[in-house]
């Protein structure tokens, strides 16, 4: 009973690790771009942001509300002066590590000639979306965006025109959580 | 001259009484001092009433970096999402001109 409760209690303790990408294979690349952007966001941090975006019962009120399912944001933004400032296997690192976790992708797209990649993944639960990814890989420029909590790309989209955010019109056929929605709805 | 220092030390060493109302002035001085309680409970206020100041002002700020960050983020992932959008976008242009 007790080794039941202890190992419960470590399961807990761990639970808000596992809900993060690793990125450590992206340290030191701020020092070597010519523009970078690193933010994590934990839930307390999103919590305390939340109550200063904007009136919940005003215009902003749904916005907010879907800001409030979201436990944690990590960005990681670089560009660079010149091709080749990073290592190209981070992205199948990163791949590989989101693919353990039992993330989708849902848009990938690679050009070796150019080396990009685009990569949009999602994760499900039980027919929810519990969170989005991206990796983004061009010739100078690399980014990692993930975002754990009960939003949909659809829904991050629709953010786009609030809070000083651009509008996006962007709704990618094959998002997973919006053909779930279309299959509730049949 | 020994005689002489002698009353000069005796004349030192004499007694002497004081002054009027010395030994008043001597016990008043001795009394505890008592600050005013109400002098007190101002003070403490203050504090307390400073305290919260301080501590709202942190509270803001944290949240107003709070803010900024999630919404710094929330615009750089719009920003890439546009960015796929635009590359899907011409993608598919590229893969209908090549087979219209």
């Amino acid at each position: 009973m007790k080794t039941a409760l202890l190992t419960a209690a470590f399961l807990c303790a761990m639970q808000p690790l596992a809900a993060q990408l690793q990125l450590s294979a992206l340290e030191g690349l701020a020092a070597k771009a010519k523009e970078s952007a690193e933010i994590n966001l934990d839930a307390a941090t999103l919590q305390l942001a939340n109550g200063f975006l904007g009136n919940p019962k005003g215009k902003d009120g749904k916005a907010l509300e879907l800001l409030s399912k979201v436990k944690a944001i990590q960005v990681r933004t670089y560009e660079f002066r010149s091709k080749g400032e990073y290592d190209a296997a981070i992205v199948p690192a990163i791949r590989r590590q989101l693919q353990s976790q039992g993330w989708t992708v849902f848009v990938n797209m690679n050009d070796a000639e150019d080396g990009e990649t685009f990569e949009l993944y999602s994760r499900t639960e039980n027919g929810r979306s519990t969170g989005f990814a991206m990796v983004a890989a061009e010739a100078k420029e690399l980014a990692v965006i993930y975002i754990d909590g009960d939003i949909n790309l659809s829904e991050i989209a629709g953010l786009g025109g609030q809070f000083g955010i651009p509008r996006i019109p962007f709704l990618p056929k094959d998002d997973p959580k919006k053909s779930n929605d279309k299959k509730g709805k049949e | 001259m020994h005689d002489d220092f002698e009353a000069q030390l005796r004349a030192a060493l004499s007694r002497q009484e004081p002054s009027p109302g010395f030994a008043e002035r001597v016990i008043a001085q001795a009394q505890p001092r008592r600050a005013p309680s109400r002098l007190w409970a101002l003070a403490v206020a203050a504090v307390l009433v400073a305290g919260i100041f301080v501590y709202r002002d942190v509270q803001q700020r944290r949240a107003e970096a709070a803010r900024e960050q999630t919404l710094a983020a929330l615009r750089i992932t719009v920003e890439k999402l546009n960015r796929v959008q635009a590359k899907l976008a011409s993608r598919q242009g590229a893969a209908e001109r090549e087979n219209p």
